[in-house]
């Protein structure tokens, strides 16, 4: 026995206990983190929304938080766990402990100087997830971000436009680049106009109205002043294209951020753009699908399919004209309430739609292979309602 | 803001030697026992285990005690003897609780590395009121004993 006894720990409980949190990596994640130059990761939950109150949460305002690295997101759940988790560590002989006899250390001769001591218990694990439909920053960000008003000008205020970004991107419970990405995606700017210290007040997402408006204005220009939008050029150029007798039409951060969201590579967010080359396929979809939202947002509106290719080939320059097709628009984005129209579907129920094709067919494997109970028990509770 | 701050691990290793297995040794000393049921310790805080999650936890001020619960053994592990590639001695762990019971489990590998996740003590109570947490380990395997314990002679 006396091998045995070589390798006898003594095991103490420790009071007071501390309090720790288990929170489970993913490979990719456990990787980043055990690297060398491991990041600060960013816990990040939804805007305080006063609406909370007022309407019953729906899954868009439900209290969560999300996990973020750079350029990913995970949902954080809790999952309560029926068996105790302690966490021990060595200890050393030098604190205050309770009768040793109890466990037989100094009756039977046992050398138990070895300690570990559990100073923590944990009842449940924080569990990281990914939804197949991934994380977008644009639905909250359309949340928060005012709309602009046509005609409101921009005001000369000194900011650091990049800060004022960042502070409104603490809000948007996703990593930093799909904050960047959805924030071209909803072409929102700084127009640096607002009240005190509410920084989200300070920007402004224009309508699809507006962004048609500041695309046709762009075209425009563009021809007037032979500035060829199928090659690189000079943001500069193009401004002064759209200027009216010097007049600014509207605010340059508008036009910019019109011009970032049409163009190729557009993920430096936080520097000045000077070149600018426009990425055909992205750009001749984006413009379909303003023009639609803003002439046909509901079924009730819906326009002639002829009279819409027409008018998306007139907004698109001369040699893209070909382009024009339904399959390029984004799928789900659009839907024919009737034989000759069609019509725009918002992200809120192309999510919807999404969702309830998805998870019938994910649910399935994903039961399988998790261990909680209430994915493996989902599915029978959609279907019974 | 409800941007709360995750900073990843700072290497501050223990300078107490580690009596447990190479493979469970983690530079913090850190390391997970799960076991089915609870242990029921006599304290003078009937609730330490509900309070524990808002404790701040290196209160100097609070006087640590241990109470002693049992010992753990790896009967078929032996530092000098068990090559690092082995693992057989993984099966078999003992936790005997006071003298007379003895529970038996094993070291098992995580499906996923658990974080160890704590709250940030602050160098300067001035400093921002912004919650602040750490991943103090990253742990990989762990004591699991999911079996009741069994009456044992006291030899």
């Amino acid at each position: 026995m006396s091998t045995q006894a070589a390798s006898s720990i003594l095991f103490t409980h420790t009071s007071p206990q501390q309090g720790f949190k288990l929170l489970e990596l993913p490979s990719d994640l456990a990787d980043l983190l055990t690297s060398k130059e491991a990041p600060t990761l960013e816990l990040k939950s939804p805007p305080a929304n006063p609406s909370h109150q007022t309407h019953p949460p729906t899954e868009e305002s439900r209290e969560y938080v999300n996990l973020c690295t750079a350029t990913k997101t995970y949902r954080v759940r809790q999952v309560q766990s029926s068996n105790s988790i302690h966490i021990i560590r060595p200890s050393d002989s030098g604190v205050e402990r309770g009768d040793i006899d109890i466990v037989g250390g100094s009756t039977d001769g046992l050398n138990l100087v070895e300690t570990v001591t559990a100073i923590a218990i944990c009842g449940s694990t924080l569990e990281l997830h990914t939804p197949p439909e991934g994380f977008s920053a644009v639905p909250v960000l359309e949340r928060i971000l005012p709309v602009y008003d046509d005609g409101e000008e921009a005001e000369v205020m000194e900011v650091d436009v990049g800060e004022v970004i960042r502070r409104v991107f603490a809000d948007v419970p996703v990593s930093g680049v799909q904050c960047e990405e959805g924030w071209i995606e909803v072409c929102g700017f700084v127009l640096r106009r607002g009240s005190g210290g509410d920084v989200v007040g300070w920007c402004r997402r224009p309508s699809a109205e507006t962004k048609l408006g500041v695309w046709r204005r762009v075209l425009e220009g563009a021809v007037l002043q032979g500035i060829d939008l199928g090659r690189q050029f000079l943001v500069k150029d193009l401004w002064r294209s759209v200027l009216d007798e010097g007049e600014e039409p509207f605010p340059r951060a508008l036009f910019e951020a019109v011009v970032r969201r049409v163009c190729a590579g557009s993920g430096l967010l936080f520097e000045d753009i000077k070149w600018a080359s426009i990425d055909q396929a992205s750009c001749t979809q984006w413009v379909g699908e303003i023009y639609l939202e803003a002439v046909a947002p509901t079924a009730t509106s819906g326009v002639g399919r002829s009279e819409f290719l027409n008018a998306w080939k007139d907004l698109l320059p001369e040699p893209w004209r070909g382009d024009v097709a339904f399959s390029k628009l984004t799928e789900n984005s659009f839907k024919y309430p009737d034989p000759t129209t069609i019509c725009f579907v918002n992200s809120a129920d192309r999510q919807k739609t999404k969702k309830n094709a998805s998870t019938d067919a994910s649910a399935a494997t994903t039961a399988k292979k998790t261990r909680n109970w209430h994915e493996l028990f989902k599915n029978q509770k959609r279907q019974k309602r | 803001m409800p941007t709360i701050p995750l900073h990843p691990r700072v290497s501050s290793p223990i300078s107490l030697p580690n009596p447990l297995p190479q493979l469970l040794q983690t530079p913090s000393g850190l390391a997970i026992l799960e076991l089915q049921g609870t242990i029921n310790v006599p304290s003078q805080e009937p609730d330490a285990e509900s309070r524990a999650p808002t404790g701040d936890t290196h209160d100097p001020s609070i006087a640590t005690f241990e109470t002693p619960i049992g010992k753990l053994m790896f009967p078929d592990y032996s530092p000098q003897t068990t090559a690092s590639d082995d693992t057989k001695w993984m099966k078999r762990v003992y936790l005997y609780v006071g003298r007379y019971q003895r529970m038996t489990g094993e070291v098992k590998k995580l499906a996923q590395p658990l974080a160890l996740v704590q709250r940030r003590q602050k160098e300067t109570s001035s400093d921002s009121d912004g919650e602040e947490l750490e991943i103090v380990e990253i742990i990989k395997y762990k004591l699991f004993f999911k079996n009741r314990p069994e009456p044992v002679n006291d030899s």
